[in-house]
């Protein structure tokens, strides 16, 4: 039923409700890689990294401890030619708020103990390879000038 | 002071020694790889919850994996599906992936 407003001339509608824009736990993954795994956590954007790295925990069958992982992001570098640089997360940062969205990637690394004393070691550094390219499969065909290989005549 | 409960995820390895651990829901969502891990008897595949893709390179595996999620993230739901980005020059490989996986 539409009614009318007497005072101020708008025609007010009885079902139109301020909806929420998106819902408060949006699912999204996040790629997590170290060396050569690529790990897919599950979280919503309202998450922290603190709860990232209790995830990873529990994937890792908690054989990591929270406070031996470091989570990064990679940043590119200055310049167009600069290698990218990586840039360590807080615990309690909120995933949305360091804009990471569905399908975001970072790395993970670990805290290697030193020999003689657990706490004075370092952090493993990022050493990520990139995926092999597809390629043609196509083999390269050597060279068959035979450049030098003594076939000239006198 | 961990409450979540020990997750269910499976690991995926490409040919070019990748590893994708995902979780085992998402991993269901391809009819290959459920029969793999979910066959009677003392199979690798079904105790250790890892499969070997001889055939499938990383690039192509992780697209495969990032499908997975969408596809379980957007079954069933009535909000509006994004479309899914498949560059045109994986799709191949991603097309023969997909066919052998059931996905």
């Amino acid at each position: 039923m539409v009614q009318h407003h007497p005072e101020m001339n708008l025609v007010l509608h009885p079902f139109l409700k301020p909806l929420p824009l998106f819902p408060q736990s949006a699912s999204i993954y996040l790629r997590i890689k170290r060396q050569k795994t690529v790990f897919f956590v599950e979280t919503t954007p309202q998450e922290t990294v603190l709860q990232l790295k209790q995830k990873l925990f529990n994937i890792l069958n908690r054989e990591k401890q929270v406070k031996d992982m470091k989570l990064e992001v990679k940043q590119p570098g200055k310049q167009a030619t600069a290698p990218p640089t990586y840039a360590t997360l807080e615990d309690s940062a909120v995933l949305e708020t360091l804009g990471l969205e569905n399908d975001g990637e970072l790395f993970l690394t670990f805290w290697i103990p030193g020999e003689s004393n657990a706490a004075d070691g370092k952090w493993e550094p990022v050493d990520v390879p990139e995926f092999d390219p597809l390629g043609d499969e196509v083999e390269e065909v050597p060279d068959e000038s035979e450049k030098g290989k003594g076939k000239t005549s006198a | 002071m961990v409450d979540e409960p020990l997750a269910e995820t499976v690991k995926l390895i490409s040919a070019d020694g990748f590893e994708f651990v995902i979780d085992r829901k998402c991993a269901m969502a391809s009819g290959t790889i459920k029969n793999m891990l979910s066959s009677p008897g003392q199979f690798t595949e079904s105790v250790q919850n890892e499969i070997n893709f001889r055939d499938i390179k990383a690039v192509i595996l992780e697209k495969v994996c990032k499908y997975l999620y969408y596809k379980v993230r957007y079954t069933n739901t009535p909000t509006e599906i994004p479309e899914f980005q498949i560059e045109p020059e994986i799709a191949l490989e991603l097309l023969m992936a997909a066919d052998f996986l059931e996905c």
